[in-house]
């Protein structure tokens, strides 16, 4: 199969992109083919994309990238191609990004950790608000000869005040933006849901879940009031990196750099259960040690850094697909158990031949990228020959809780190759494994910096 | 200099609470500004289930046994529960040196009053000056401390309050309860005039909400500052958020606690001196609009 002839009105289209951390020069999401090709004309130092989320009609590619702190929205054509219709550059840079239901707004979850609002398509006769008042109040220092204040804080105030200098006063974004809400921290997940006929009042009632680098889960009302906080599903000791929903958006699954999944009653803030993946993660690093890489000695304990997680539907059963942070393998959790309040769910797993990036989940099959650069189960430790087979297509096996790898996407794209050469294999670690720095530096922290004397 | 502070503040440690004096705050100041968006070496609960107050306020743990064993019920309403029961229901956010603490706690005695605070030796000044506070008041009053034993579910002076360090802006949510507050104090918080840095603001449009979590309908927010350009920057904040209505002056007139806030803070007493202006702002938390 070949990628560049990837065709979108093709029945087998994925369901759901997934929201891996990938370089576009690097490129190895099956649904963006065109693009880097796009980027790398246009911009001089290349941006990376950092996540991407397609929308529900299949005609739309929305995708935040790094260095520019852009939102762009790209077109399906009919060819395949994308085609860039805009690129909205937020205040902070974007770390999620998500598609309503009806694929009419999307919400984006910044570094600062505010979340705002953007239509899809931008309306045409928009014009940005003219902050006239905040020029006449900046004009001056906002602090007075009697506010309290240290002798050098003084100084500083009246040098101000001799120089009423015109300070450019912040704008507001160039476009129709709006702040939903906000975290102290940063965003790391950002997820839209509606329920339906909920508790029997056949209403339907949207919700916007925000976690965050403090181990914290928002639950707060839809767009038009995302001021007013439902609750908060705390229980995370690490911090939280992704969410998904599962059962309908009844039931929620989040993980992070815990060494368990949490499974949520989210609505009425309650923890269903707690679903080891340490377990699974060290058995699977242990069977892909013993064929490849004996030599590469794995530290005792390695961090768990949850990055990935999708709903996938096995044999009428619902289950979450996992991908940890440089470990070759796919995990899988079948949640049937805790919906029926039976036996401790497992998490299985299967094997790979690179590690895990992303995941895009159809009905038939699931699509997995791997790194073909770095060494199975290493974020530092580079391969001495590219893997060429990044992309793989797994079947489930029998049992229902493992896959095969099926297939490969032959890499026949010269571009691709070239393209290939010119990266700085030890810089691609920077770009791809990212989740791993969320973690706080524990116990190594005094209190120096913070004790500083005042008089 | 670091090592007379340490000193003196091991000698206090090693005497009991009954015979230290009020600790001087000279050995505990603090650089008067602390970056909120750092890790820090804070501890703090998973959750507020989660969380042991009961542990900052001994003796209202003492009265809570008490009542718990003479089957009390605490559903007797509202005003006859004791504290114990209701947990902390004022936060004093960016407490300082803990004017506002001490000043509230004889006002109103059976409310659990907590404030929080981000630096660590001004956070160690306020409880060393509960400890003593609450040392003397049982040496003044003997029979006080063993008021704990009979039926009355009162407290001993100052045993109402305690102090923590803690990064509000960051985990508010860890330490309070959907409804659990009444009232909020944000007294005196640090200007940061850099527009830069007006994120780091203790108030914003989106803070406002997790304000509003925390408050119960009805619970007011109280803010005071010396400095005009954030007292509209926290009015401007408040008023974005629909859940609250700011309070007018003759709402606030009989109110102690603006009072208070106003003469006992130990800002508001600098900015007395220095002949400054005190600007003052109160939101009640409305009800959650049907959806």
């Amino acid at each position: 199969m070949n990628i560049s002839r990837f065709n979108p009105s093709n029945s087998d289209i994925p369901e759901h992109t997934g929201n891996g951390i990938q370089p576009t020069t690097a490129d190895s999401d099956d649904e963006r083919p065109g693009k880097r090709q796009k980027l790398s004309a246009k911009t001089e130092t290349p941006s990376y994309v950092l996540s991407v989320t397609i929308s529900n009609d299949r005609n739309h590619i929305v995708a935040i990238t790094a260095e520019d702190k852009a939102v762009r929205v790209f077109e399906v054509e009919k060819t395949g191609e994308l085609k860039e219709l805009s690129k909205r550059c937020m205040f902070k840079r974007p770390s999620t990004v998500e598609l309503s239901d009806d694929d009419s707004t999307i919400f984006v979850g910044d570094k600062f950790g505010d979340a705002y609002s953007l239509p899809l398509l931008p309306a045409a006769d928009f014009i940005p608000k003219a902050q006239v008042s905040r020029t006449e109040t900046q004009s001056k220092p906002a602090a007075s000869l009697t506010t309290v204040h240290t002798a050098a804080n003084r100084k500083i105030l009246e040098a101000q005040m001799k120089a009423i200098d015109a300070a450019k006063p912040k704008e507001g974004l160039p476009f129709e933006a709006k702040l939903l809400l906000g975290h102290v921290s940063l965003m790391t997940d950002l997820k839209f849901v509606t329920l339906e006929n909920e508790s029997g009042g056949g209403k339907r009632r949207s919700y916007l879940v925000t976690a965050d680098r403090d181990e914290h889960i928002r639950v707060s009302r839809g767009p038009s009031q995302a001021h007013i906080i439902e609750n908060f599903c705390l229980g995370h000791t690490e911090f939280v990196s992704k969410l998904c929903f599962i059962g309908k958006g009844r039931y929620l699954v989040s993980g992070g750099g815990d060494d368990e999944l949490f499974v949520w009653d989210w609505l009425q803030s309650k923890l269903l259960r707690k679903v080891d993946l340490r377990g699974p993660v060290e058995a699977c690093r242990g069977a892909g040690e013993d064929s490849s890489s004996a030599n590469a000695s794995v530290p005792d304990r390695v961090p768990i850094c949850v990055t990935g997680l999708w709903r996938y539907v096995v044999s009428g059963s619902e289950c979450v697909l996992i991908a940890c942070e440089g470990v070759a393998g796919i995990f899988l959790l079948n949640l049937e158990p805790i919906f029926n309040a039976g036996a401790s769910p497992q998490i299985s797993w299967t094997t790979l031949p690179g590690n895990l990036l992303d995941t895009v989940v159809s009905e038939s099959s699931i699509v997995v990228s791997v790194d073909g650069i770095h060494a199975k189960n290493s974020c530092s430790v580079v391969r001495e020959s590219v893997e060429g087979q990044q992309l793989c297509v797994l079947k489930p096996h029998g049992d229902g809780a493992t896959f095969d790898v099926d297939d490969f996407f032959t890499d026949s794209n010269e571009r691709r190759e070239t393209n290939r050469d010119q990266i700085d294999k030890t810089k691609v670690a920077e770009r791809l494994y990212t989740t791993g720095l969320l973690r706080k530096r524990r116990g190594q922290e005094g209190e120096s910096g913070d004790v500083e004397e005042m008089e | 200099k670091a090592h007379r502070r340490d000193e003196y503040r091991a000698t206090r440690h090693a005497a009991s609470p009954g015979e230290i004096g009020l600790p001087s705050k000279r050995f505990y100041r603090q650089r008067a500004h602390a970056n909120v968006f750092s890790d820090h070496a804070l501890s703090y609960p998973e959750k507020p289930e989660a969380w042991n107050w009961r542990e900052l306020y001994p003796g209202v743990a003492q009265v809570g046994q008490e009542v718990q064993s003479a089957e009390d019920s605490p559903q007797n309403g509202e005003n006859i529960t004791p504290a114990a029961y209701r947990g902390v229901e004022i936060a004093d956010i960016g407490c300082g040196f803990g004017g506002l603490l001490f000043a509230l706690s004889p006002l109103l005695p059976q409310t659990l009053i907590l404030g929080l605070e981000i630096r660590s030796s001004v956070t160690e000044f306020v409880q060393e000056k509960i400890r003593a506070l609450q040392g003397q008041a049982r040496k003044g009053d003997p029979t006080s401390s063993t008021e704990t034993e009979t039926e009355t579910a009162t407290l001993t002076p100052y045993q109402n309050i305690a102090c923590i360090r803690s990064n509000t802006m960051k985990f508010m949510p860890n330490y309070f309860g959907r409804g659990q507050l009444s009232k909020i104090f944000l007294c005196f918080p640090d200007p940061h005039f850099k527009h830069r840095k007006h994120k780091a603001r203790i108030v914003s449009p989106t803070l406002a909400a997790e304000y509003a979590y925390a408050l119960r309908v009805g619970g007011v927010v109280y803010t005071i500052t010396d400095v005009e350009d954030l007292h509209r920057w926290m009015v401007d904040g408040f008023s974005a958020n629909p859940l609250f209505r700011r309070l007018g002056e003759e709402e606030l007139e009989g109110d102690e606690c603006v009072r208070v806030m106003k003469a006992e803070t130990e800002e508001g007493k600098k900015v007395e001196r220095n002949g400054g202006t005190k600007w003052v702002a109160c939101f009640q938390r409305l009800e959650d609009p049907p959806w």
